[in-house]
Protein backbone atom coordinates (compact mmCIF):
# COMPACT_ATOMS: atom_id res chain seq x y z
CA UNK A 1 0.00 0.00 0.00
CA UNK A 2 2.84 2.35 0.94
CA UNK A 3 4.49 1.55 -2.39
CA UNK A 4 1.39 2.89 -4.14
CA UNK A 5 0.69 5.85 -1.86
CA UNK A 6 4.27 7.10 -1.67
CA UNK A 7 4.55 8.19 -5.32
CA UNK A 8 1.00 9.57 -5.22
CA UNK A 9 1.97 11.77 -2.26
CA UNK A 10 5.18 12.89 -3.96
CA UNK A 11 3.22 13.62 -7.09
CA UNK A 12 0.72 15.80 -5.22
CA UNK A 13 3.53 17.69 -3.46
CA UNK A 14 5.30 18.25 -6.78
CA UNK A 15 2.05 19.52 -8.31
CA UNK A 16 1.49 21.92 -5.39
CA UNK A 17 5.08 23.15 -5.78
CA UNK A 18 4.44 23.84 -9.48
CA UNK A 19 1.23 25.71 -8.66
CA UNK A 20 3.03 27.78 -6.01
CA UNK A 21 5.87 28.63 -8.39
CA UNK A 22 3.35 29.48 -11.11
CA UNK A 23 1.75 32.09 -8.85
CA UNK A 24 5.17 33.34 -7.69
CA UNK A 25 5.74 33.99 -11.39
CA UNK A 26 9.54 34.01 -11.31
CA UNK A 27 9.92 32.07 -14.56
CA UNK A 28 10.85 33.85 -17.79
CA UNK A 29 7.85 34.92 -19.91
CA UNK A 30 9.86 34.25 -23.06
CA UNK A 31 10.31 30.58 -22.06
CA UNK A 32 6.57 30.21 -21.46
CA UNK A 33 5.68 31.77 -24.83
CA UNK A 34 8.23 29.51 -26.54
CA UNK A 35 6.64 26.46 -24.90
CA UNK A 36 3.11 27.51 -25.86
CA UNK A 37 4.20 28.07 -29.44
CA UNK A 38 6.19 24.81 -29.62
CA UNK A 39 3.43 22.62 -28.18
CA UNK A 40 0.65 24.28 -30.18
CA UNK A 41 2.46 24.40 -33.52
CA UNK A 42 3.79 20.84 -33.25
CA UNK A 43 0.51 19.27 -32.15
CA UNK A 44 -2.15 21.30 -33.95
CA UNK A 45 -2.00 19.44 -37.31
CA UNK A 46 -2.23 16.04 -35.58
CA UNK A 47 -5.01 17.16 -33.25
CA UNK A 48 -6.99 18.72 -36.11
CA UNK A 49 -6.63 15.58 -38.19
CA UNK A 50 -7.80 13.46 -35.26
CA UNK A 51 -10.63 15.93 -34.56
CA UNK A 52 -11.77 15.75 -38.19
CA UNK A 53 -12.10 11.97 -38.03
CA UNK A 54 -13.71 12.04 -34.58
CA UNK A 55 -16.41 14.35 -35.96
CA UNK A 56 -16.77 12.05 -38.96
CA UNK A 57 -17.13 8.93 -36.80
CA UNK A 58 -19.70 10.61 -34.56
CA UNK A 59 -21.74 11.56 -37.63
CA UNK A 60 -21.66 8.00 -38.97
CA UNK A 61 -22.78 6.60 -35.60
CA UNK A 62 -25.62 9.10 -35.22
CA UNK A 63 -26.70 8.66 -38.85
CA UNK A 64 -27.23 4.93 -38.32
CA UNK A 65 -29.56 5.60 -35.38
CA UNK A 66 -31.37 8.68 -36.59
CA UNK A 67 -32.14 7.56 -40.11
CA UNK A 68 -34.59 5.01 -38.65
CA UNK A 69 -36.45 7.78 -36.82
CA UNK A 70 -36.40 10.18 -39.75
CA UNK A 71 -34.61 12.76 -37.63
CA UNK A 72 -31.55 13.39 -39.77
CA UNK A 73 -32.09 17.13 -39.58
CA UNK A 74 -30.92 16.94 -35.96
CA UNK A 75 -27.73 15.11 -36.97
CA UNK A 76 -25.44 18.17 -36.86
CA UNK A 77 -26.71 19.31 -33.47
CA UNK A 78 -26.40 15.93 -31.76
CA UNK A 79 -23.07 14.92 -33.29
CA UNK A 80 -21.49 18.31 -32.49
CA UNK A 81 -22.87 18.43 -28.94
CA UNK A 82 -21.63 14.89 -28.25
CA UNK A 83 -18.22 15.72 -29.64
CA UNK A 84 -17.91 18.97 -27.68
CA UNK A 85 -19.05 17.51 -24.36
CA UNK A 86 -17.44 14.10 -24.35
CA UNK A 87 -15.54 12.59 -27.25
CA UNK A 88 -13.59 15.66 -28.34
CA UNK A 89 -11.88 16.50 -25.03
CA UNK A 90 -11.29 12.82 -24.29
CA UNK A 91 -9.65 12.01 -27.59
CA UNK A 92 -7.69 15.24 -27.67
CA UNK A 93 -6.50 14.41 -24.14
CA UNK A 94 -5.34 10.99 -25.34
CA UNK A 95 -3.59 12.51 -28.34
CA UNK A 96 -1.80 14.99 -26.07
CA UNK A 97 -0.70 12.13 -23.80
CA UNK A 98 0.93 10.32 -26.69
CA UNK A 99 2.51 13.37 -28.26
CA UNK A 100 3.15 16.14 -25.75
CA UNK A 101 3.26 14.03 -22.59
CA UNK A 102 5.72 11.49 -23.96
CA UNK A 103 7.88 14.22 -25.52
CA UNK A 104 8.02 16.31 -22.34
CA UNK A 105 8.77 13.30 -20.09
CA UNK A 106 11.59 12.14 -22.36
CA UNK A 107 12.97 15.67 -22.81
CA UNK A 108 13.08 16.35 -19.06
CA UNK A 109 14.35 12.82 -18.36
CA UNK A 110 17.21 13.23 -20.81
CA UNK A 111 18.09 16.59 -19.25
CA UNK A 112 18.15 14.90 -15.85
CA UNK A 113 20.41 11.99 -16.81
CA UNK A 114 22.81 14.25 -18.72
CA UNK A 115 23.18 16.41 -15.58
CA UNK A 116 21.63 19.48 -17.22
CA UNK A 117 19.45 20.13 -14.16
CA UNK A 118 22.51 19.99 -11.92
CA UNK A 119 24.26 22.36 -14.34
CA UNK A 120 21.36 24.82 -14.02
CA UNK A 121 21.59 24.61 -10.22
CA UNK A 122 25.32 25.24 -10.45
CA UNK A 123 24.65 28.31 -12.56
CA UNK A 124 22.61 29.63 -9.63
CA UNK A 125 19.11 28.89 -10.94
CA UNK A 126 16.33 26.54 -9.97
CA UNK A 127 15.57 24.00 -12.75
CA UNK A 128 11.94 23.63 -11.64
CA UNK A 129 11.41 27.36 -12.06
CA UNK A 130 13.50 27.64 -15.24
CA UNK A 131 12.55 24.47 -17.10
CA UNK A 132 9.60 22.66 -15.53
CA UNK A 133 7.14 25.49 -14.76
CA UNK A 134 7.16 26.94 -18.34
CA UNK A 135 6.50 23.43 -19.72
CA UNK A 136 3.76 22.76 -17.16
CA UNK A 137 1.98 26.02 -17.98
CA UNK A 138 2.74 25.72 -21.69
CA UNK A 139 0.93 22.38 -21.92
CA UNK A 140 -2.11 23.68 -20.01
CA UNK A 141 -2.46 26.87 -22.07
CA UNK A 142 -1.74 25.14 -25.38
CA UNK A 143 -4.36 22.48 -24.73
CA UNK A 144 -6.98 25.26 -24.81
CA UNK A 145 -5.85 26.30 -28.30
CA UNK A 146 -5.60 22.67 -29.37
CA UNK A 147 -9.10 21.96 -28.10
CA UNK A 148 -10.50 24.85 -30.14
CA UNK A 149 -8.62 23.64 -33.24
CA UNK A 150 -9.61 20.01 -32.69
CA UNK A 151 -13.29 20.80 -32.11
CA UNK A 152 -13.41 23.10 -35.12
CA UNK A 153 -11.96 20.28 -37.24
CA UNK A 154 -14.49 17.86 -35.72
CA UNK A 155 -17.37 20.07 -36.87
CA UNK A 156 -15.86 20.10 -40.37
CA UNK A 157 -15.37 16.32 -40.29
CA UNK A 158 -18.93 15.75 -39.08
CA UNK A 159 -20.33 18.13 -41.67
CA UNK A 160 -18.28 16.49 -44.44
CA UNK A 161 -19.71 13.06 -43.63
CA UNK A 162 -23.15 14.56 -43.01
CA UNK A 163 -23.18 15.91 -46.56
CA UNK A 164 -21.55 13.00 -48.37
CA UNK A 165 -22.74 10.04 -46.29
CA UNK A 166 -26.06 11.07 -44.74
CA UNK A 167 -27.14 13.35 -47.63
CA UNK A 168 -27.87 16.24 -45.28
CA UNK A 169 -27.24 19.71 -46.68
CA UNK A 170 -24.68 22.01 -45.03
CA UNK A 171 -27.46 24.40 -43.97
CA UNK A 172 -29.50 21.63 -42.41
CA UNK A 173 -26.47 20.20 -40.64
CA UNK A 174 -25.58 23.56 -39.12
CA UNK A 175 -29.13 24.71 -38.37
CA UNK A 176 -29.64 22.72 -35.12
CA UNK A 177 -26.13 23.07 -33.76
CA UNK A 178 -26.96 26.21 -31.68
CA UNK A 179 -30.02 24.42 -30.27
CA UNK A 180 -28.04 21.45 -28.95
CA UNK A 181 -24.71 23.11 -28.35
CA UNK A 182 -25.77 25.15 -25.35
CA UNK A 183 -23.39 27.00 -23.06
CA UNK A 184 -23.14 24.08 -20.64
CA UNK A 185 -21.92 21.76 -23.43
CA UNK A 186 -19.16 24.19 -24.36
CA UNK A 187 -18.31 24.78 -20.70
CA UNK A 188 -18.23 21.05 -20.06
CA UNK A 189 -15.79 20.52 -22.95
CA UNK A 190 -13.48 23.27 -21.73
CA UNK A 191 -13.60 22.20 -18.08
CA UNK A 192 -12.75 18.63 -19.09
CA UNK A 193 -9.97 19.75 -21.36
CA UNK A 194 -8.53 21.97 -18.62
CA UNK A 195 -8.67 19.18 -16.03
CA UNK A 196 -7.09 16.65 -18.42
CA UNK A 197 -4.32 19.04 -19.41
CA UNK A 198 -3.49 19.84 -15.76
CA UNK A 199 -3.29 16.12 -15.07
CA UNK A 200 -1.13 15.46 -18.13
CA UNK A 201 1.16 18.44 -17.50
CA UNK A 202 1.80 17.45 -13.90
CA UNK A 203 2.28 13.73 -14.69
CA UNK A 204 4.73 14.20 -17.55
CA UNK A 205 6.80 16.87 -15.77
CA UNK A 206 6.90 14.80 -12.56
CA UNK A 207 7.93 11.62 -14.38
CA UNK A 208 10.55 13.40 -16.48
CA UNK A 209 12.01 15.39 -13.61
CA UNK A 210 12.37 12.32 -11.38
CA UNK A 211 14.01 9.98 -13.88
CA UNK A 212 16.68 7.68 -12.47
CA UNK A 213 18.66 4.90 -14.09
CA UNK A 214 19.93 6.31 -17.39
CA UNK A 215 18.33 5.70 -20.79
CA UNK A 216 16.18 2.84 -19.46
CA UNK A 217 14.85 5.20 -16.81
CA UNK A 218 13.81 7.67 -19.51
CA UNK A 219 11.94 4.88 -21.31
CA UNK A 220 10.20 3.89 -18.09
CA UNK A 221 9.19 7.52 -17.45
CA UNK A 222 7.63 7.80 -20.92
CA UNK A 223 5.64 4.58 -20.46
CA UNK A 224 4.52 5.63 -16.96
CA UNK A 225 3.45 9.04 -18.29
CA UNK A 226 1.30 7.41 -20.98
CA UNK A 227 -0.28 4.85 -18.65
CA UNK A 228 -0.93 7.15 -15.67
CA UNK A 229 -2.23 9.99 -17.85
CA UNK A 230 -4.60 7.82 -19.87
CA UNK A 231 -6.01 5.99 -16.85
CA UNK A 232 -6.21 9.35 -15.05
CA UNK A 233 -8.01 11.00 -17.95
CA UNK A 234 -10.66 8.27 -18.13
CA UNK A 235 -11.17 8.47 -14.36
CA UNK A 236 -11.35 12.27 -14.39
CA UNK A 237 -13.70 12.11 -17.37
CA UNK A 238 -16.15 10.15 -15.29
CA UNK A 239 -15.65 12.46 -12.33
CA UNK A 240 -16.08 15.68 -14.33
CA UNK A 241 -19.14 14.30 -16.20
CA UNK A 242 -20.70 13.37 -12.89
CA UNK A 243 -19.84 16.75 -11.32
CA UNK A 244 -21.12 18.65 -14.35
CA UNK A 245 -24.44 16.78 -14.21
CA UNK A 246 -24.81 17.70 -10.53
CA UNK A 247 -23.86 21.29 -11.39
CA UNK A 248 -26.48 21.40 -14.16
CA UNK A 249 -29.16 20.05 -11.79
CA UNK A 250 -28.26 22.67 -9.18
CA UNK A 251 -28.39 25.46 -11.77
CA UNK A 252 -31.81 24.23 -12.98
CA UNK A 253 -33.16 24.11 -9.45
CA UNK A 254 -31.89 27.59 -8.63
CA UNK A 255 -33.54 28.92 -11.78
CA UNK B 1 38.88 28.02 2.09
CA UNK B 2 36.95 24.73 2.00
CA UNK B 3 36.72 22.61 5.16
CA UNK B 4 35.04 19.22 5.30
CA UNK B 5 34.71 17.42 8.65
CA UNK B 6 33.32 13.94 9.28
CA UNK B 7 31.17 13.89 6.15
CA UNK B 8 28.91 10.84 5.85
CA UNK B 9 26.65 10.18 2.89
CA UNK B 10 24.74 7.02 2.02
CA UNK B 11 22.14 5.99 -0.53
CA UNK B 12 19.38 3.62 0.69
CA UNK B 13 21.42 2.52 3.72
CA UNK B 14 24.48 1.86 1.54
CA UNK B 15 27.35 4.04 2.79
CA UNK B 16 29.10 5.95 -0.01
CA UNK B 17 31.20 8.47 1.93
CA UNK B 18 32.37 7.57 5.42
CA UNK B 19 33.85 10.14 7.81
CA UNK B 20 35.53 12.23 5.11
CA UNK B 21 37.60 15.14 6.40
CA UNK B 22 39.94 17.46 4.51
CA UNK B 23 40.77 21.13 3.90
CA UNK B 24 41.69 23.06 0.77
CA UNK B 25 43.36 26.44 1.14
CA UNK B 26 42.40 29.39 -1.07
CA UNK B 27 43.98 29.27 -4.53
CA UNK B 28 45.08 25.63 -4.23
CA UNK B 29 44.35 22.76 -6.62
CA UNK B 30 43.15 19.57 -4.93
CA UNK B 31 42.93 16.34 -6.92
CA UNK B 32 40.51 13.71 -5.61
CA UNK B 33 41.67 10.30 -6.83
CA UNK B 34 40.38 6.78 -6.43
CA UNK B 35 38.82 3.89 -8.28
CA UNK B 36 35.37 4.08 -9.87
CA UNK B 37 32.51 3.94 -7.39
CA UNK B 38 34.42 5.29 -4.41
CA UNK B 39 32.19 8.34 -4.09
CA UNK B 40 34.36 11.02 -5.72
CA UNK B 41 31.54 12.60 -7.75
CA UNK B 42 29.16 12.30 -4.80
CA UNK B 43 31.68 14.23 -2.71
CA UNK B 44 31.73 17.10 -5.24
CA UNK B 45 27.93 17.23 -5.37
CA UNK B 46 27.75 17.27 -1.56
CA UNK B 47 30.18 20.21 -1.43
CA UNK B 48 27.77 22.55 -3.20
CA UNK B 49 24.58 21.08 -1.79
CA UNK B 50 23.43 19.22 -4.91
CA UNK B 51 23.17 16.20 -2.59
CA UNK B 52 22.16 16.41 1.05
CA UNK B 53 24.64 14.85 3.47
CA UNK B 54 23.67 12.49 6.32
CA UNK B 55 26.02 14.05 8.86
CA UNK B 56 29.23 16.06 9.12
CA UNK B 57 30.17 19.63 8.30
CA UNK B 58 31.00 21.41 5.07
CA UNK B 59 32.29 24.96 5.34
CA UNK B 60 32.97 27.19 2.36
CA UNK B 61 34.44 30.53 3.42
CA UNK B 62 33.19 29.85 6.97
CA UNK B 63 29.60 29.29 5.79
CA UNK B 64 27.97 25.97 6.71
CA UNK B 65 26.74 24.51 3.40
CA UNK B 66 24.65 21.69 4.91
CA UNK B 67 22.58 24.20 6.87
CA UNK B 68 21.82 26.48 3.91
CA UNK B 69 18.30 26.94 2.55
CA UNK B 70 17.64 26.41 -1.16
CA UNK B 71 17.86 30.14 -1.87
CA UNK B 72 21.16 30.43 0.04
CA UNK B 73 22.50 27.46 -1.92
CA UNK B 74 21.65 29.19 -5.20
CA UNK B 75 23.69 32.20 -4.09
CA UNK B 76 26.59 29.96 -3.00
CA UNK B 77 26.60 28.13 -6.32
CA UNK B 78 27.05 31.40 -8.17
CA UNK B 79 30.53 31.62 -6.67
CA UNK B 80 31.26 27.87 -7.04
CA UNK B 81 31.43 26.85 -10.69
CA UNK B 82 31.14 23.17 -11.48
CA UNK B 83 32.18 21.40 -14.67
CA UNK B 84 30.42 18.06 -15.02
CA UNK B 85 31.59 14.69 -16.27
CA UNK B 86 29.33 15.18 -19.28
CA UNK B 87 29.30 18.61 -20.92
CA UNK B 88 25.65 19.07 -19.76
CA UNK B 89 25.04 21.77 -22.38
CA UNK B 90 21.47 22.78 -23.19
CA UNK B 91 20.74 21.23 -26.60
CA UNK B 92 18.04 23.67 -27.64
CA UNK B 93 20.21 26.75 -27.04
CA UNK B 94 23.07 28.06 -29.16
CA UNK B 95 26.60 27.94 -27.77
CA UNK B 96 26.43 31.68 -27.07
CA UNK B 97 23.15 31.24 -25.16
CA UNK B 98 24.67 28.33 -23.26
CA UNK B 99 27.68 30.37 -22.18
CA UNK B 100 25.63 33.43 -21.29
CA UNK B 101 22.96 31.40 -19.40
CA UNK B 102 24.12 32.40 -15.93
CA UNK B 103 25.24 35.89 -16.99
CA UNK B 104 21.84 36.86 -18.36
CA UNK B 105 20.02 35.65 -15.27
CA UNK B 106 22.19 36.86 -12.44
CA UNK B 107 24.21 39.86 -13.64
CA UNK B 108 22.92 43.19 -14.78
CA UNK B 109 25.45 43.74 -17.55
CA UNK B 110 25.21 45.77 -20.70
CA UNK B 111 25.26 43.88 -23.99
CA UNK B 112 28.88 44.96 -24.56
CA UNK B 113 29.96 43.78 -21.12
CA UNK B 114 28.26 40.44 -21.75
CA UNK B 115 30.01 40.04 -25.09
CA UNK B 116 33.36 40.92 -23.49
CA UNK B 117 32.87 38.34 -20.73
CA UNK B 118 31.87 35.65 -23.26
CA UNK B 119 34.88 36.44 -25.46
CA UNK B 120 37.20 36.32 -22.47
CA UNK B 121 35.78 32.96 -21.33
CA UNK B 122 36.04 31.55 -24.84
CA UNK B 123 39.65 32.73 -25.15
CA UNK B 124 40.58 31.14 -21.84
CA UNK B 125 39.38 27.74 -23.08
CA UNK B 126 41.06 28.38 -26.45
CA UNK B 127 37.93 28.38 -28.59
CA UNK B 128 37.10 30.53 -31.58
CA UNK B 129 34.16 32.95 -31.56
CA UNK B 130 32.98 31.50 -34.88
CA UNK B 131 31.27 28.66 -33.01
CA UNK B 132 29.03 30.97 -30.95
CA UNK B 133 26.01 30.64 -33.23
CA UNK B 134 26.25 26.86 -33.55
CA UNK B 135 24.26 24.36 -31.49
CA UNK B 136 26.16 22.05 -29.08
CA UNK B 137 25.41 19.04 -31.30
CA UNK B 138 27.31 20.69 -34.16
CA UNK B 139 30.70 20.65 -32.40
CA UNK B 140 32.93 17.81 -31.20
CA UNK B 141 32.74 16.27 -27.72
CA UNK B 142 36.06 17.83 -26.75
CA UNK B 143 34.79 21.27 -27.78
CA UNK B 144 31.59 20.68 -25.82
CA UNK B 145 33.69 20.06 -22.73
CA UNK B 146 35.53 23.35 -23.30
CA UNK B 147 32.25 25.19 -23.85
CA UNK B 148 31.01 23.72 -20.59
CA UNK B 149 34.12 25.16 -18.92
CA UNK B 150 33.57 28.53 -20.58
CA UNK B 151 29.97 28.57 -19.30
CA UNK B 152 31.31 28.12 -15.79
CA UNK B 153 34.24 30.54 -16.16
CA UNK B 154 32.12 33.36 -17.54
CA UNK B 155 30.59 33.78 -14.08
CA UNK B 156 34.11 34.26 -12.67
CA UNK B 157 33.65 31.80 -9.79
CA UNK B 158 35.95 31.82 -6.76
CA UNK B 159 35.84 28.03 -6.49
CA UNK B 160 35.97 25.57 -9.39
CA UNK B 161 34.86 21.96 -9.17
CA UNK B 162 35.73 19.58 -12.00
CA UNK B 163 34.08 16.16 -12.17
CA UNK B 164 36.30 13.92 -14.32
CA UNK B 165 36.84 16.65 -16.90
CA UNK B 166 38.87 14.45 -19.26
CA UNK B 167 36.59 11.38 -19.38
CA UNK B 168 35.98 10.26 -22.96
CA UNK B 169 38.67 12.48 -24.47
CA UNK B 170 41.68 11.46 -26.55
CA UNK B 171 45.19 11.87 -25.01
CA UNK B 172 45.86 15.18 -26.81
CA UNK B 173 42.59 16.74 -25.67
CA UNK B 174 43.16 15.32 -22.19
CA UNK B 175 46.52 17.06 -21.91
CA UNK B 176 45.03 20.29 -23.25
CA UNK B 177 42.12 20.21 -20.77
CA UNK B 178 44.46 19.46 -17.86
CA UNK B 179 46.68 22.34 -18.91
CA UNK B 180 43.60 24.55 -19.06
CA UNK B 181 42.59 23.63 -15.53
CA UNK B 182 46.03 24.59 -14.28
CA UNK B 183 46.15 27.85 -16.27
CA UNK B 184 42.63 28.88 -15.26
CA UNK B 185 43.23 28.15 -11.60
CA UNK B 186 46.42 30.18 -11.57
CA UNK B 187 45.11 32.98 -13.82
CA UNK B 188 41.90 33.55 -11.84
CA UNK B 189 43.43 32.48 -8.48
CA UNK B 190 40.55 30.11 -7.91
CA UNK B 191 40.41 27.23 -5.48
CA UNK B 192 39.95 24.09 -7.57
CA UNK B 193 38.88 20.56 -6.74
CA UNK B 194 39.36 18.06 -9.56
CA UNK B 195 37.91 14.55 -9.47
CA UNK B 196 39.99 12.34 -11.72
CA UNK B 197 41.53 8.92 -12.39
CA UNK B 198 44.55 10.49 -14.05
CA UNK B 199 47.47 10.13 -11.64
CA UNK B 200 50.01 11.55 -14.05
CA UNK B 201 48.01 14.71 -14.50
CA UNK B 202 47.37 14.96 -10.77
CA UNK B 203 51.08 14.76 -10.11
CA UNK B 204 51.77 17.49 -12.68
CA UNK B 205 49.23 20.10 -11.67
CA UNK B 206 47.86 19.36 -8.18
CA UNK B 207 49.01 21.11 -5.02
CA UNK B 208 47.29 18.57 -2.82
CA UNK B 209 46.00 15.03 -3.39
CA UNK B 210 43.12 13.29 -1.64
CA UNK B 211 42.85 9.55 -2.18
CA UNK B 212 39.57 7.73 -1.56
CA UNK B 213 38.95 4.02 -1.19
CA UNK B 214 35.47 2.63 -0.48
CA UNK B 215 34.32 6.03 0.71
CA UNK B 216 37.21 6.58 3.13
CA UNK B 217 40.24 8.87 2.89
CA UNK B 218 43.43 6.83 2.60
CA UNK B 219 45.75 9.71 1.68
CA UNK B 220 45.45 13.48 2.11
CA UNK B 221 48.60 15.53 1.75
CA UNK B 222 50.84 17.60 -0.51
CA UNK B 223 51.50 15.75 -3.76
CA UNK B 224 55.23 15.45 -2.97
CA UNK B 225 54.37 13.19 -0.03
CA UNK B 226 52.48 10.62 -2.12
CA UNK B 227 55.67 8.64 -2.84
CA UNK B 228 56.00 8.06 0.91
CA UNK B 229 52.59 6.40 1.28
CA UNK B 230 52.61 2.72 2.17
CA UNK B 231 49.02 2.07 1.13
CA UNK B 232 48.99 -0.52 -1.69
CA UNK B 233 46.33 1.29 -3.75
CA UNK B 234 48.14 4.63 -3.53
CA UNK B 235 51.38 2.87 -4.43
CA UNK B 236 49.79 1.21 -7.43
CA UNK B 237 48.41 4.56 -8.67
CA UNK B 238 51.76 6.24 -8.01
CA UNK B 239 53.57 3.58 -10.04
CA UNK B 240 51.77 5.07 -13.10
CA UNK B 241 53.65 8.31 -12.60
CA UNK B 242 56.99 6.60 -12.51
CA UNK B 243 56.31 4.62 -15.69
Amino acid sequence: MTQFLDPVGHHILFFLQLVKLTFKSEFRRHDLLTQIWTVTSQSLPTIMMAGFFVGAVMTIQFTLQMRDFGALSYLGGLATSGTFREVGPLLIGFMLCGKVGAFTASELGTMKITEQFDAIRCLGSDPINEIVVPRFLGIIISSGFLLVGGLFASILGGMFLGVFYANVSVEEYLRHIPRFLIGISILSGFVKSLVFSILLASVCTYQGYHVTGGAKGVGRAVVRTAVISMVGIVTLDWLTSFSMEIFIQIVKEVR
Amino acid sequence: MIQVTGLIKSFSAQPILNEISFEVAKGQILFVLGQSGTGKSVLLKCLIGLLKIDSGEIKIDQQRVEKMSNSELLVLRRKCGMVFQQPALFDSLSIEENISYGLVRHFKLSKKEQVDRIEEALASVKLDQKILNLKPSQVSYGMQKRISMARTLVLQPEILLFDEPTTGLDPVSTTAINRLIFDISKQYKTTSIVVSHDMKCAYQIADQILFLEKGRVIFDDRKEKISQSNHPLVKSFFSEVRL
